[in-house]
Order: structure tokens, then C-alpha cells, then sequence
């Protein structure tokens, strides 16, 4: 049985490097940055760098305090509801801003990405599809 | 107003037909000519709050932080600081919103306090 998705999305990586990486831009009221993340499937939620925050405005220890565990340990992050846009498509979500400053890795992860959007993935040639969900053109599905 | 939604719906359905490519530069260009803090502005894909400031932000923080015992490990939607509906994931809050009359309603998963979140394989 054949399954059909269909993107209004697309945008190339390169597939050479480690991970999936793409662009993205954080914004709160005025203030906006650029920063490249990893999409990652694996990962509870959307993690970004806490100068990435302070940037947009944010005091990073108000939000709402979260632990997360990784192989070796744990690491502290806020959550804060911020806008960011991946290829074209805009987002409003509660997002993490770890506490340590030398953290540097940013990643999108399940809660607040994912959960939004249909994600269609061709890493062979280095192609990320992506497709706001619910949406009228997956309503079939 | 029936003329302006026929006359979007015809726009919408001339614009599918782009490229991707194209696509994008027509909402790029539309967005550099219509400012976010325009009427319809900076409506974010599944949380559409009309002219969100900065004060319904923070009274939402507080709300989140204030009521994460009572509904953590679950998703919630809320109405500015209003609480509309609450489920198991972001589909069935979502929905749940849907029904309330809420479209724009902010749904989020809300941690429990002790919570541990995974951390993916960077």
C-alpha cells in the first residue's frame, strides 16, 4: 500500500556534515536572530543556545525551569514562548534556552516543532520536506 | 466579507501552483511589504493570538509555571491566560481548542515538575 504526503517545503542540507542542520530565525516582538539547528527526532524539545535568548530579550532563569537527561548527565534549560521560523514556515512555541552559557548546540526537537509539522526526509540527497500540520492538503490523511 | 475571501481563495490557489522556490519568495516579498505589527501580522502557524504583547506573554509564564503540578505531562491550550482545553497530546488539546471556539488558542506540553526531558543523539 502506497502512502502519499505532500510539502509545501523543501530545503537542502549537506549531507556530508553531522546531523541535519537548518536555519532558523527566533523572534520576540522586534528583536529576531539567526542561528542554524539541528532537527532532531530524538529530542524532547526545541534547545537553543542561552545567548540566543538573551539576544532576543529574555531573562533566560524567569522561564520555566526544566532538566534534561542525556547519556552522560543532565543539563538546565527555561522554557519561554518565543516565534521562529524554519524554511518560510512561522512557529509560536514554548522553546528552551539552556542555563550553561558555554552550551552552543541548538536543536529542534519534538515538543513545539515537530508536533506542527509533517516531516519528510531524503537524507541520500540531503532534502528536508516540510509541510505545516493540521493543514488543509493533509486533511486526507 | 465574501468578495475579499473569494478574491484570497483565488490568490491562495493561484499561488499553489508555484514552485517552491517561487512560493517562497512571494511570502517573502508579501511579508517585507506587509510589517509584522500590521492587523494580521506575525501569526505563527497554530497559535494565532491577534497582537500578542508582551503582558500575555509573561501572565501565560505564569499561569504554566503556577499550574504545572496540576497539569503537567499533558498538553494545554490556552486563550491568552485562559485555560480552554487540556490533552494528552498536542493533537487532542489542539482539537479540543478547535471545538471551544478557540483556533488561535497557544497549545504547549507542559512538564511535570520533576520531569527529566530526553535529550536526541547531538
Amino acid at each position: 500500500m502506497a502512502h502519499r504526503l505532500s510539502f509545501s517545503e523543501s530545503l537542502s542540507y549537506d549531507a556530508g556534515n553531522p546531523g541535519i542542520t537548518v536555519a532558523v530565525t527566533l523572534r520576540l516582538d522586534r528583536a529576531q536572530v539567526d542561528c542554524e539547528a539541528k532537527v532532531d527526532t530524538g529530542a524532547s524539545l526545541c534547545v537553543f543556545a542561552r545567548s540566543h535568548g538573551e539576544q532576543l530579550g529574555l531573562d533566560i532563569a524567569d522561564g520555566l525551569r526544566q532538566v534534561i537527561g542525556t547519556v552522560t548527565g543532565s543539563f538546565v534549560v527555561y522554557l519561554h514562548e518565543v516565534d521562529f521560523t524554519v524554511a518560510g514556515l512561522e512557529f509560536s512555541a514554548f522553546v528552551a534556552f539552556a542555563e550553561d552559557e558555554t552550551f552552543q548546540r541548538n536543536v529542534l526537537g519534538r515538543r513545539g516543532f515537530l508536533e506542527q509539522v509533517t516531516l519528510g526526509l531524503v537524507d541520500y540527497e540531503g532534502k528536508l520536506y516540510l509541510n505545516r500540520y493540521p493543514d488543509d492538503t493533509n486533511t486526507g490523511l | 466579507m465574501t468578495f475579499m475571501s473569494t478574491t484570497l481563495d483565488e490568490v491562495l490557489r493561484e499561488a499553489r501552483k508555484l514552485a517552491p522556490d517561487e512560493r517562497r519568495e512571494l511570502a517573502e516579498r508579501l511579508l517585507e511589504e506587509s510589517p509584522r505589527s500590521a492587523t494580521d501580522g506575525g501569526k505563527t502557524h497554530g497559535q494565532k493570538d491577534d497582537g500578542l504583547s508582551a503582558d500575555v506573554r509573561r501572565q501565560r509564564l505564569e499561569w504554566l509555571k503556577s499550574h504545572r503540578a496540576e497539569y503537567g505531562g499533558q498538553h494545554v491550550a490556552l486563550d491568552g491566560a485562559a485555560l480552554v482545553a487540556v490533552g494528552q497530546s498536542y493533537r487532542e488539546a489542539k482539537e479540543k481548542a478547535l471545538s471551544a471556539g478557540k483556533p488561535g488558542a497557544f497549545v504547549t506540553y507542559l512538564p511535570k515538575p520533576d520531569e527529566v526531558a530526553e535529550w536526541g543523539g547531538w
